[in-house]
């Protein structure tokens, strides 16, 4: 489960701690049953307020994703809906063409932001 | 133990087997053969009941002779078929893993120690009608010993060498980090099925003498239910592991917080992601050591991320996705030293 931050980005850090768990679980890496470190945990990891990590909990609890339990954490019960093995294929694909031509990962990440919109 | 990467045995191994049958197998089983044969003889002599306790102050503990003249080939058999059973398969170069030399080791230092030191207290209480004037048994233990551990220094030096195996690791592609950006990967670990299994026969084990222990004598249960509690914490405390890779460094946590070990990224040199064989590079599982500046936590065969530290010695967890978290600690370490 990778989770990263830039907090020069502009989005808000809970938005982005849920979109990074979010992609692990359609990547297939965040499996149902799996538990995930204590708010605490990771906000000293992250060097980040433990309510912001809380607050993203809250957001992907809400989603069905995760279910938190009190002295517990939060335990990975839900999958996003929706079958991903074809996106995860895809996206692999086109890393592979990306390394290839020596695109640069945040110049990938523009450019499908950029045809998404 | 049997294990599917392991290759079959070597022309150069299997004379390393039969080294390993004899002296770990056959002769202590031997050794117990001949004590039961010579206590069996002794038997018609024998008082009834026998003393099978002692105690600062003489034989305090009687019980029939029949079961007692054959424990110790009956536990003779059964360690010495696990020792050699666990050492069926040598290094193809023909060579033991350390355990496997040691537990050979200690299959002729069982066996033997055990024979002698039945052999001898049943020798005492020939002829005496009553078993409450068997002599004190302490010096034939301590005689047992010391031939016990003479002839285990011998089996260590007939035995064949022992290697440590290591396999080699690769390198892990680094993770991409941008700028400020930070990153935290965390992934939990759990013991697998086999030493699972192994853990609950060792709580099993020590729930057993208990039972026995306090049943013989009320005054041990302290010192029972500490080995019962003693054995469960060590049990719980191995089953359930959350390994982390972030800016604080390789970090991995037992269950209530406890053990935990943390390499900071100043004191980490490489990372590599290795594929682990349990008992052949550890010789078993849960917190291990090597023998050769290696050291681990290890739950299951398979992945898992190796950091070398500063001082040279290694540190092995394995871990389900073993290349991310690995490509996070590298990318981490390069950005590290680039500042």
């Amino acid at each position: 489960m990778l989770i990263r931050i830039d907090p020069a980005s502009g989005i808000a850090l809970f938005d982005q701690i849920a979109g990074s768990l979010r992609a692990s679980a359609i990547a297939g890496t965040l499996a149902v049953g799996e538990r995930l470190p204590s708010a605490r945990e990771l906000a000293a990891s992250l060097d980040i307020n433990v309510h912001t990590v809380l607050r993203a909990y809250q957001m992907l609890r809400d989603e069905g994703l995760i279910e938190l339990r009190p002295g517990r954490g939060a335990i990975v019960t839900g999958r996003i809906a929706g079958d991903y093995e074809a996106l995860n294929q895809a996206v692999a694909k086109v890393i592979d063409e990306a390394r290839k031509l020596a695109i640069s990962p945040t110049a990938l990440a523009a450019l499908i932001r950029e045809t998404y919109q | 133990m049997k294990n599917s990467i392991q290759p079959e045995v070597t022309s150069l191994a299997a004379p390393s087997r039969a080294r390993v049958i004899a002296i770990g197998g056959v002769f202590p089983v031997a050794v117990a053969i001949v004590a039961t044969i010579l206590m069996v003889s002794w038997l018609p002599e024998l008082p009834d009941p026998i003393a099978i306790h002692w105690s600062g102050a003489g034989a305090d503990g009687f019980g029939e002779a029949v079961p007692f003249v054959f424990a110790p080939l009956v536990l003779t058999a059964m360690f010495s078929t696990f020792a050699v059973a666990w050492s069926w398969k040598p290094l193809p170069s023909g060579k033991l893993t350390w355990n496997q030399k040691f537990l050979q080791v200690t299959s002729v230092w069982f066996g033997i120690g055990l024979s002698v030191a039945f052999t001898a207290s049943v020798a005492l209480q020939r002829g005496i009608p009553d078993a409450r004037d068997a002599p004190d048994v302490w010096p034939s233990l301590a005689i047992g010993a010391a031939i016990a551990f003479f002839l285990a220094a011998v089996a260590w030096f007939l035995l064949p060498a022992s290697e440590s195996v290591t396999s080699q690791g690769t390198e892990p592609r680094p993770i991409d980090v941008q700028g400020d950006e930070r990153v935290s990967w965390s992934r939990s670990a759990k013991l697998s099925a086999a030493p699972l299994l192994v853990t609950g026969l060792a709580v099993l084990v020590a729930l057993t003498i208990v039972v026995v222990t306090v049943t013989v004598s009320s005054n041990s249960l302290v010192f029972g239910a500490a080995i019962v509690a003693f054995v469960s914490v060590l049990a719980l405390t191995n089953f359930w592991w959350r390994v982390s890779a972030d800016r604080r460094g390789f970090i991995v946590k037992g269950l209530f917080g406890w053990p935990r070990r943390r390499i900071p990224l100043d004191r980490i040199t490489e990372v590599a992601v290795v594929d682990i064989d349990p008992t052949r590079e550890f010789g078993g599982w849960g917190w291990r050591w090597s023998g050769d500046g290696r050291s681990g936590i290890i739950l299951r065969a398979g992945e898992g991320i190796e950091v070398t530290q500063s001082n040279g010695k290694r540190f092995v967890v394995t871990v389900d996705d073993a290349k991310t978290g690995a490509g996070v600690l590298a990318a981490l370490l390069q950005k590290h030293t680039c500042h």
